[in-house]
């Protein structure tokens, strides 16, 4: 089952060429997936699309098996919720409980309802305590804590993250990779694509795809795509840290078997 | 540079004034700004001044903080100074050396620069008392009556995200012109057309990045389901109390003895006298 499927999808912009052609894409639901690709190959049109903030010139694009159409925009982005790259520029409220209370209000949901939902999605991201905070005295790892607790709250089935940790510094990007772990336990009927050029993002994927010049290059799970070495340099990528340890160990003559896993690794030495 | 603006700053407490509805202090903003301009003499200027002291006493405002807010307005009093010094030719006249000035052209700035600081001293007031997101529930309100001419919602909207991006477009300006400096752009020494170029380093590039941030803003409310002309719920409600609704009658009978003062031209009578017993005070 797919919870969004592009079928020979043609877009550019204004009357540019097309930066993407033909693209016949799958997300299979429930899944954690990581779309990778470096900067310009399509990745972020792709989130536009998927969420109908793009047009697309030709072809079709199905969300939880529902046509998007202008007909249907509406069914659609109460299905999806997505993450924007910058934090600044998706904060809406003045504070954080009025930014999770934005969706709320957009989805018509009950005032008395509201504090509960507020109070349990920030719970989730561990952003309880900052409900009263304003988005100036927040780092960017807790604005974007917000913008996922945010949409969260709207209860969607799909959450596309748009390359959500680049613009965060290591221990903000180490807070979203907490949520999106702990969102992938508790939540498992939920999907979860992760737009990004980061490749350490894909360590705990369920599958990775590798887009370039707007074509999907290949799709498979961690073990198969990140230790294609060719793979990922002709994609302009480059091995996680931890691909490249087991390497360089194995190399210096230190045998340990393919692992993703730091934990595992160090078991292993 | 930027955080020394203290007019249109909230500033949190729980005052008397701050517990306020937001309509209610929006209603009587306007009592007071229609106070102000209408002709109500010297006694009316006067109570208009202590209850704005008493305003100020109610909402814990520092005095620091008004006289920072009432710094913008400087230039501006000389320049209506100088207008009225060459321009108002009656009155008793006063000789400082050769030159010659009159009394009247003396008064009128004092009673505009004292109207200027009653209408700023107001808004300083209201800002500071009450939550940019309230003003715009608030605007929202009021104005409902409008809502089958105007989108009533889409204006609050535009004020609420505007005054959200305030700080940030602060911030946005400071590293700008951080990153410029040290490219040898100099904002303060130079003559006017320098300073203006180096005023387009800093202009242009601030539009720029507003313009990609307001796009990337539409794109994360429109995927948050955000449509201005469909029904929606609202978090925050506002509620009328007995005490904004005492408030609200206290001044519009207040405003109301102003504009009887100031029809029945008995305002006049009275500035006559004080005026009389002032110049009095001068021979």
């Amino acid at each position: 089952m797919s919870a969004i499927k592009f079928e020979n999808v043609n877009f550019g912009y204004h009357n540019q060429n097309l930066i993407i052609e033909d693209l016949n894409l799958e997300i299979k639901r429930g899944k954690y997936t990581v779309l990778l690709g470096h900067n310009g190959s399509g990745k972020s049109t792709i989130a536009k699309l998927a969420i109908g903030l793009l047009e697309c010139k030709k072809g079709s694009i199905f969300v939880d098996d529902i046509l998007l159409n202008e007909e249907n925009l509406n069914k659609i982005r109460s299905k999806v919720a997505i993450v924007f790259q910058n934090p600044d520029n998706q904060f809406i409220g003045a504070t954080v409980r009025d930014d999770m209370a934005f969706g709320l209000e957009n989805k018509c949901v009950d005032t008395n309802l509201m504090d509960g939902i507020i109070e349990e999605y920030a719970s989730k991201v561990n952003m309880q305590k900052f409900l009263d905070a304003e988005p100036t005295n927040l780092s960017g790892g807790q604005k974007q804590r917000v913008a996922i607790a945010g949409v969260l709250a709207m209860q969607p089935d799909i959450l596309i993250l748009d390359e959500a940790t680049s613009m965060l510094d290591p221990v903000g990007k180490k807070e979203i990779f907490e949520v999106i772990k702990d969102l992938k336990q508790k939540r498992s009927d939920m999907t979860i694509l992760s737009i990004t050029h980061n490749i350490d993002e894909a360590l705990f994927a369920d599958e990775i795809i590798i887009l370039n010049n707007g074509k999907v290059v290949k799709v498979g799970n961690p073990s198969e795509i990140l230790y294609d070495n060719e793979l990922l340099t002709k994609n302009a990528l480059e091995a996680p840290f931890i691909v490249q340890l087991e390497e360089s160990l194995n190399k210096a003559g230190i045998k340990v078997k393919q692992t993703l896993d730091v934990k595992e690794l160090v078991k292993q030495l | 540079m930027m955080s020394n603006v203290t007019l249109g700053k909230y500033i949190p407490n729980n005052t008397f004034f701050h517990r306020l509805d937001p309509r209610c202090k929006l209603l009587l903003l306007f009592i007071f700004m229609i106070t102000i301009f209408i002709n109500i003499g010297m006694i009316g200027y006067i109570t208009l001044g202590l209850v704005m002291i008493v305003c100020f006493i109610l909402s814990k405002i520092s005095l620091f903080t008004v006289i920072k807010s009432l710094k913008p307005m400087w230039f501006m009093m000389v320049f209506i100074l100088v207008i009225n010094l060459i321009v108002v030719k009656t009155g008793t006249p006063w000789h400082i050396g050769k030159i010659t000035i009159y009394s009247n052209a003396i008064f009128n700035t004092l009673k505009i620069a004292y109207r200027l600081v009653l209408l700023i001293s107001t808004s300083t007031i209201f800002t500071a008392t009450t939550k940019p997101l309230d003003i715009t529930i608030a605007i929202e309100d009021l104005f409902a009556f409008l809502k089958p001419i105007v989108n009533v919602h889409i204006l609050s909207m535009m004020i609420s995200i505007a005054l959200r991006f305030i700080p940030t477009i602060l911030d946005e300006t400071n590293r700008i012109m951080k990153a410029q400096a040290s490219r040898g752009v100099d904002f303060v020494h130079g003559k006017l057309k320098e300073k203006a170029k180096s005023i387009t380093s800093l202009i242009i590039p601030l539009f720029v990045s507003a313009f990609a941030r307001s796009d990337e803003l539409a794109n994360a409310m429109e995927a948050r389901s955000y449509n201005p002309y469909a029904k929606r719920s609202r978090y925050r409600k506002l509620k009328w109390r007995i005490k904004d609704s005492i408030i609200l009658i206290l001044s519009i009978i207040l405003l109301a003895g102003f504009i009887t003062l100031a029809v029945t031209h008995l305002a006049n009578n009275w500035n006559g006298f004080i005026f009389d017993w002032i110049r009095g005070w001068f021979k």
